[in-house]
């Protein structure tokens, strides 16, 4: 029994651990200060990179999460706090767990509804916006469980000390949860980061600095896409550069939210 | 003649028997009677229920100023409720109803006029287990009710109260050099008295402990129940414990609580040698409960 379960396991690490050291090996060769820092180039010229994208990608998670933390964070301690028998929290929570399964298409088609379709322009607005759109579910249930883990006891501590109910929540509980809510915000950015369908037509693409967020920005997975798929051998070598650039991102956020916010239990610290 | 003596004799040989700090415990508990004593807070037909389940049936109780209080009563006889009721505590629990008057200083705290979150800031609890803010340092822990409450931020002002409020809680020899670390570094009997301290720095008047000590070693507890005498002086203290003894050695008047009823409240050395009450005389003397 054992030996079946060790075996699938590692059956199971096999496609992931060889996915990482393919790409590792093939982007490597043009990962380097050039890479990360300039603008793409015509085909075939040299000193192209992706800098333009990068900054597209924190762009966008900057944007997303303006959008999706205060409604996430808001409506998971809305859930755990007010929430426990009114049929309004029922249907927050159905939509969330609706929203988490909508494909990632299909919020960037209502975001392209919303704000391309207005405004008359792509835009990186309208790419964090999506994003943001995606964020919400996921922080507001990890909100929600974390806060639902502050025991009892602190609540009426506080509520005993002649702290009004709602400052209670700002002020302790929240605090209390800290640790286990930002593992949760860390987790949903590392999830958005590495999003593509969204922003195919709201953020676009762009091959220069974007001079605002009214602008179409480039962002790692799009400007990757728009490479692999392209006939030029020295975009296909970029591409394997941005797909490890875009590797390295999304595991160094899931790594640190491991890494420093270790266990429930210790979140609660 | 001689008979009187040798009884007389042998009491005193029992009194010497017990520690001179018992024995001025004793004194100091029993003195205080209630002729002239000022009343602070009174129950007047106080009935509660959860949900459809009374927990209380009509109790009235007058509270002395500046006197402890306690309240004993085996488990499940309302003692924690009716405690909860006097700073409203009780109607956060969902489905709970109450009825009937509690009055603060002669002003009835019940009721939508009032503001429950004004009356807990006049009436503190200090609850069984000890629930120092687990993020929060010793003194951030201690001036909490401060910042949130009042606003205050001037560093020097909360310094200033900390001490205050750690000396009172009989806290600051231990502490005073790990005033920032976490509040919940201390042992069992310490975080309880950084409670207390907590409650003492917002400027209460009436302490309610809900069984304060029933978590702790009996080190911890001499040493809160040695605070209690101290506070007692400046504080009206209302007690519910299910240590008689306990009871017995910091109070000046006992209630007797049981299925809800308030069944005999008087002086403590009179409920405990001469109770009116014959549930009272069975539960003291250890028939049930």
């Amino acid at each position: 029994m054992v030996f079946l379960c060790g075996a699938a396991s590692f059956v199971a690490m096999i496609p992931l651990v060889s996915l990482l050291l393919y790409v590792l090996l093939q982007g490597f060769k043009r990962l380097d200060w050039v890479f990360l820092t300039h603008l793409p180039t015509p085909v075939g010229v040299d000193g192209g990179g992706m800098g333009n994208a990068i900054l597209g990608t924190i762009t966008l998670i900057i944007i997303a999460s303006m959008v999706g933390l205060p409604i996430g964070v808001f409506a998971g301690v809305y859930l755990s706090e007010y929430g426990k028998k009114n049929i309004f929290a029922w249907w927050v929570r159905f939509t969330a767990d609706v929203l988490s399964g909508v494909p990632s298409i299909v919020t960037g088609i209502v975001a392209y509804t919303l704000i391309v379709k207005t405004t008359h322009h792509f835009s990186a607005l309208a790419g964090g916006v999506a994003l943001g759109f995606m964020m919400i579910p996921i922080v507001s249930r990890t909100t929600e469980e974390l806060v639902k883990l502050v025991p009892h006891s602190i609540r009426e501590a506080s509520w005993a000390l002649g702290v009004p109910r709602w400052r209670t929540i700002l002020s302790i509980v929240i605090r209390t949860a800290k640790n286990g809510i930002l593992t949760g915000i860390l987790l949903s950015i590392a999830r958005i980061a590495g999003e593509t369908a969204p922003l195919l037509f709201t953020s676009f693409n762009n091959q220069f600095w974007a001079k605002g967020i009214n602008e179409p920005t480039a962002s790692l997975t799009v400007q990757v896409f728009t490479y692999a798929i392209s006939p030029f051998q020295d975009w296909h070598d970029q591409a394997w550069s941005g797909a490890l650039a875009l590797l390295i991102l999304v595991l160094t956020i899931n790594l640190s939210a491991k890494v420093f916010f270790k266990n429930p239990r210790q979140l609660l610290r | 003649m001689a008979v009187e003596k040798t009884m007389e004799h042998q009491n005193e040989e029992k009194k010497a028997e017990k520690s001179p700090l018992e024995m001025k415990k004793m004194e100091v508990a029993h003195d205080a009677g209630t002729s002239g004593a000022k009343l602070k807070m009174e129950a007047k037909e106080v009935c509660a229920w959860f949900g459809d389940k009374q927990a209380l049936y009509s109790v009235n109780m007058d509270i002395n100023e500046k006197a402890v209080t306690a309240i004993i009563g085996p488990s499940g006889c309302g003692k924690s409720t009716l405690i909860r009721c006097f700073n409203r505590m009780h109607e956060t629990v969902p489905g709970s109803r109450f009825a009937g008057d509690i009055q603060l200083e002669g002003k009835s705290i019940i009721g939508n006029k009032m503001d429950p979150v004004e009356v807990r800031r006049r009436v503190g609890m200090v609850f069984q287990k000890p629930t120092p803010f687990p993020t929060l340092s010793i003194f951030e822990n201690v001036v909490v009710g401060l910042r949130l409450n009042s606003g205050i931020h001037d560093h020097k002002i909360l310094e200033q109260k900390v001490e205050w409020s750690l000396r009172k809680a009989a806290l600051w020899d231990e502490v005073k050099d790990n005033i920032h670390k976490p509040g919940a570094a201390l042992s069992g009997g310490q975080q309880q008295r950084l409670c207390i301290a907590r409650a003492l720095a917002v400027d209460l008047e009436v302490l309610l402990m809900d069984e304060p000590c029933s978590a702790l070693d009996p080190i911890s507890t001499s040493k809160i129940e040695e605070l209690i005498h101290e506070l007692r002086q400046n504080y009206t203290i209302i007690i519910v414990t299910h240590n008689m003894q306990q009871a017995a050695r910091v109070s000046q008047k006992t209630a007797f609580m049981l299925n809800g009823k308030l069944i005999e409240y008087d002086n403590t050395e009179k409920v405990f040698t001469n109770p009116s009450n014959k549930l009272t005389e069975d539960y003291i003397t250890g028939r049930f409960g």
